[in-house]
């Protein structure tokens, strides 16, 4: 238990809000300044400035139709080419250029091992060997005895203590930047600009008397 | 690096498809509706304005990408 409660104690040690929020604010900072940039960008580059107002900068486009017979068949000439113009802004993907997604991966991997081969070895060996003899004589009677007296002991011990520990950390951050749909404020204008294009209908005199 | 965008038709609103370098190089795109077979190209003398923008616009794009990069 208690080296699990020093592992939990390495973790806990780990300065999560700098691993995690760093990379994070440093997005934020980033989409920060590219937003501003585009905006000069935009101001700059698609807008002419006349006083105190801003003119948008016009592109000409040739429109090239087809003209069609009342039959269905093509007239002569066939297509007709006008020109209108475009604002330069509606040309330019403005605004959507951004970090769009941050990935921080961490890993860590807390290895501790330990391990005790506690092998006892103690070697002694005795050997110790007698022989004993002994003759008794009685009159007519006569003993004799023999013996023999071993005795051999072999024992053995030895001690091993084996300790394994490791740390590993891994710390990756992944930012992607990419487009971004524009904000609403920016399609609202560039579709005022769009519709400049349209033709300005005027009403039938006649028929409005 | 080509910069697509999109514009409406003029004529039926459908999108129309535009890419930077070959609108420059003096392609004319089509009407993304089959039955309008109305196409837009750039007027000539027109080139130099629209490449300057898509230029700079190719610069703050890069500028974007080392960003991105400073973060990670």
């Amino acid at each position: 238990m208690s080296g699990l409660a020093s592992m939990a104690q390495q973790f806990s040690g780990l300065p999560m809000k700098s691993l995690l929020g760093a990379p994070l604010k440093a997005a934020t900072d980033a989409n920060g300044m590219m937003a501003r940039t585009q905006t000069q960008f935009m101001l700059s580059t698609c807008f002419d400035r006349k006083g105190d107002d801003l003119e948008p900068i016009m592109v000409s486009f040739n429109i090239t139709r087809s003209i069609v017979k009342p039959d269905g068949t093509a007239a002569t000439p066939p297509t007709a080419t006008v020109k209108f113009t475009l604002p330069l802004l509606t040309l330019i993907p403005l605004n959507s250029l951004a970090v769009d997604d941050v990935k921080v991966h961490f890993e860590m991997e807390v290895k501790s091992s330990t391990s005790k081969d506690n092998e006892s070895s103690q070697e002694q060996e005795t050997a110790a060997k007698a022989d004993i003899t002994a003759k008794y004589n009685a009159g007519l009677f006569s003993v004799e005895v023999h013996g023999s007296v071993s005795h051999n002991s072999k024992s053995s011990s030895s001690q091993k203590e084996h300790y394994e520990a490791s740390n590993q950390a891994k710390y990756e951050v992944d930012v992607h930047a990419g487009q971004l749909p524009l904000p609403t404020g920016v399609t609202t204008i560039i579709n005022a600009f769009t519709k400049n294009i349209d033709p300005i209908m005027l009403k039938d005199e006649a028929k409005a008397n | 690096m080509s910069v697509k965008t999109e514009i409406n038709c003029p004529d039926c609103q459908s999108p129309i498809v535009i890419e930077s370098n070959l609108l420059l190089a003096g392609q004319s795109f089509k009407c993304s509706n089959p039955q309008c077979h109305t196409s837009i190209s750039l007027s000539f003398s027109e080139t130099q304005k629209v490449a300057q923008a898509f230029n700079k616009f190719e610069e703050i794009r890069q500028d974007a990408v080392e960003q991105a990069q400073h973060v990670s």
